[in-house]
């Protein structure tokens, strides 16, 4: 698929969640009066720290929405990735900031006075970062030659990438203004900028990228907390 | 809530499901290795060798060639130069060493995430050590710049 046609896409999705949106209002004639909530939210995604327990790994990203209408939120993400990754023959080293923005909508029909989403979502990220080759053993079928690793530490700055992001996800409201965050992600590369005689192999915000393959994935676990600012 | 839970339930699973292995695939070509062909001094036709043995000077290991008119070195990645002794017919009493001294600079080429990285070579020199018997007589470097070990690199007459 061409980046003109997922460009084309993605606008089409939001026009016409734009402008559904009032088919789907379910409150404004109810006897009863709810209270929606309205304003900014703002979170952490832990799943970087569930990660840096477990891996080569350190992160860190914020959350923030705004809720625009009944159903739809204009979303960012802002992070900061550091991941070494090991093979037989190869140690390296990603690390690099990442922004994402986006619209999440609502499908879930909360029952009044509830703030619970089901929701889908896309949002449009770049990183830039740099790549590090930390050590590295000589490809060689038979081993006339002991087989010592080389430290040579070839350091490629400047690199980036941008993607787009499809997401399933869930936030429930815990207690109050307090809400737990789970999210699917299906990420499509649409260009990178590779270093000479190295590719990539992580990129911040997208993840492991696989060789010949323009598709990742990605997982968030966040706690997310409104700052109340609008009642309506 | 229910369907909440549900959802919930999923995304945990997907959250444990594996990565894929970065194995080195036997497909990929690893480091190129020198390959030398053999002439006849007069004639310059190929002219074959008997019980061909290559002995690394700093390890002692061997490699043995039964009768070859063409052999692959594997040239020492951890140096700029590989030293050999090149041993003919071995266990014989016409037995001939010929010390060799190659000196060529590394390139790394990336291959993979599983294989890491190759070498490619370039030949500055190749040195015969002088001795009373060399059986080495002549040499000429026909292709300086090691990628693959599709034609020869370095051609010796004997």
């Amino acid at each position: 698929m061409k980046k003109q046609d997922i460009l084309k896409f993605f606008i089409s999705v939001a026009i016409i969640i734009l402008f559904s949106e009032k088919n789907f209002s379910q409150t404004e004639n109810d006897s009863v009066v709810v209270k929606n909530k309205y304003g900014i939210r703002i979170g952490l995604d832990f799943s970087k720290q569930i990660r840096m327990l477990t891996e080569d790994y350190k992160g860190l990203s914020l959350y923030g929405d705004v809720k625009i209408k009944e159903r739809l939120f204009i979303v960012s993400e802002l992070g900061s990735d550091e991941k070494e990754l090991r093979t037989d023959n190869l140690r390296s080293k990603f690390s690099g900031n990442y922004i994402k923005a986006g619209l999440n909508y609502n499908l879930y029909n909360n029952l009044p006075g509830l703030n619970n989403e089901i929701y889908v979502g896309f949002r449009f990220a770049t990183s830039k970062f740099k790549s590090e080759i930390l050590e590295y053993l000589i490809y060689n079928k038979d081993h006339f030659w002991s087989q010592d690793p080389i430290f040579d530490n070839i350091i490629n700055k400047g690199l980036n990438a941008n993607w787009v992001e499809l997401i399933i996800g869930i936030n429930s409201e815990l207690v109050n203004n307090l809400f737990m965050g789970l999210s699917l992600r299906l990420n499509r590369m649409l260009n990178q900028k590779k270093p000479e005689n190295f590719t990539n192999l992580y990129i911040p915000g997208f993840n492991k990228v696989t060789e010949n393959n323009n598709f990742g994935t990605g997982l968030t676990y966040s706690l997310i907390y409104q700052i109340p600012i609008i009642k309506k | 809530m229910n369907k909440i839970n549900g959802i919930y339930i999923a995304l945990i699973i997907t959250l444990f499901s594996c990565e894929p292995d970065d194995i080195c695939l036997e497909s990929y070509d690893d480091t190129p290795k020198l390959i030398v062909r053999f002439y006849d001094e007069i004639t310059n036709e190929l002219k074959p060798l008997r019980n061909l043995e290559i002995i690394s000077t700093e390890t002692q290991d061997t490699l043995f060639f039964n009768e070859v008119d063409s052999i692959p070195i594997p040239l020492n990645h951890k140096e700029n130069f590989t030293s050999l002794s090149i041993k003919i017919n071995s266990y014989s009493a016409d037995a001939n060493i010929d010390n060799i001294l190659i000196d060529y600079t590394k390139k790394p080429i990336y291959i993979s995430v599983g294989c890491g990285f190759i070498l490619n070579f370039n030949i500055n020199s190749f040195i015969i050590e002088k001795d009373q018997n060399n059986w080495i007589k002549n040499y000429n470097i026909y292709k300086s710049i090691i990628e693959n070990e599709e034609t020869r690199h370095i051609e010796v007459f004997h």
